[in-house]
C-alpha cells in the first residue's frame, strides 16, 4: 500500500507533465524554431516539465517501481484527454485501443519489475 | 501525401527522443547513487550531468517531433521508452533481468503503437481520398 502524500505526489507530477507537453506542443506548432525561445509559452512548459521530471526523481527514490509506473502511465490518458479538449483534436477508437494497450503494457512491465 | 510523410517523420523522431532520454535515465540511474540531497555538490558527477545533456537533446527531438502532427498520436509513442530502457537496464546493472511479464508487457506497447501509427497514417490516407 503507498502513502496518500506519494499518491498525490504522482497525481501533481503526471497533471503538470502533460500539462507541460500540452503548451509546449501549441508553442511548437505555432511559432518557428528560432523565435521559440523568446516565447513566454515555451518556458512555461519547459519550466512545468522539468517540475515534473524532478517529481518523479523524488517519487522514484521512494517509492517503487512497479507501483509509479502503472500510476505514471494514467500520462498517457490525461495528454490525450488534454489535447482533445484544448487542442482540437480527434479522439477515435483506435486512438482508445492503442491507449488500452499502452497503459497494459507498462502495468505488466511493472508486474515483472 | 505531405502530410503523411509529415506524421511519419514525427513518429521517428518522438522515436529518436525515447532512445534519448531512456539513456539518459540509465546514466541518471547510475548516477543517483553518488547524489546527497543534502550537500548539492554531488548532483556534480559525471553520469548525472551526461544523464542532462541525453535529456536535453531528447527533449530537443520532441520539440521538433511535435511540429510534424497530433499530439494525441505522437505523445503515446514515448511509452517505447519503457522498451529501451526494459531491454538495455539488464546490460549495465547486473541485479535487473528480464523475463516473462516484461516481454509481455514490451510486445503489447510495440503492437499499440504500429496500431496508433497504422490507423493515424489510413485515416490521412482517407482524407485524402476526398474529393
Amino acid at each position: 500500500m503507498i502513502g496518500i502524500f506519494i499518491f498525490c505526489l504522482i497525481i501533481v507530477g503526471v497533471l503538470s507533465g502533460s500539462l507541460a507537453v500540452i503548451l509546449l506542443k501549441k508553442a511548437a506548432s505555432k511559432y518557428p524554431l528560432r523565435q521559440l525561445f523568446f516565447r513566454r509559452i515555451f518556458w512555461e512548459g519547459v519550466i512545468l516539465f522539468g517540475f515534473s521530471l524532478l517529481l518523479y526523481v523524488i517519487i522514484l527514490k521512494r517509492e517503487e517501481l512497479s507501483v509509479v509506473y502503472p500510476l505514471s502511465s494514467i500520462s498517457y490518458l490525461v495528454t490525450t484527454i488534454l489535447s482533445v479538449k484544448y487542442l482540437g483534436e480527434k479522439m477515435t477508437v483506435w486512438k482508445g485501443v492503442a491507449l488500452a494497450g499502452v497503459m497494459l503494457g507498462v502495468t505488466l512491465i511493472a508486474i515483472g519489475s | 501525401m505531405a502530410e503523411k510523410s509529415s506524421l511519419s517523420t514525427g513518429f521517428l523522431l518522438m522515436v529518436a527522443c525515447t532512445i534519448f532520454t531512456s539513456s539518459g535515465q540509465l546514466f541518471w540511474k547510475a548516477g543517483a547513487v553518488k547524489i546527497n540531497f543534502y550537500q548539492p555538490l554531488t548532483f556534480f558527477n559525471a553520469p548525472f550531468i551526461a544523464g542532462c545533456l541525453l535529456y536535453v537533446v531528447g527533449s530537443f527531438l520532441m520539440i521538433l517531433a511535435l511540429k510534424k502532427g497530433e499530439l494525441s498520436i505522437l505523445y503515446p509513442v514515448i511509452a517505447t521508452s519503457y522498451v529501451w530502457v526494459s531491454i538495455l537496464a539488464p546490460l549495465f546493472f547486473p541485479n535487473e533481468s528480464m523475463n516473462g511479464w516484461k516481454w509481455a508487457g514490451i510486445s503489447i506497447i510495440l503492437f499499440s503503437i504500429c496500431l496508433l501509427g497504422w490507423s493515424s497514417s489510413r485515416v490521412t490516407k482517407v482524407q485524402e481520398d476526398l474529393p
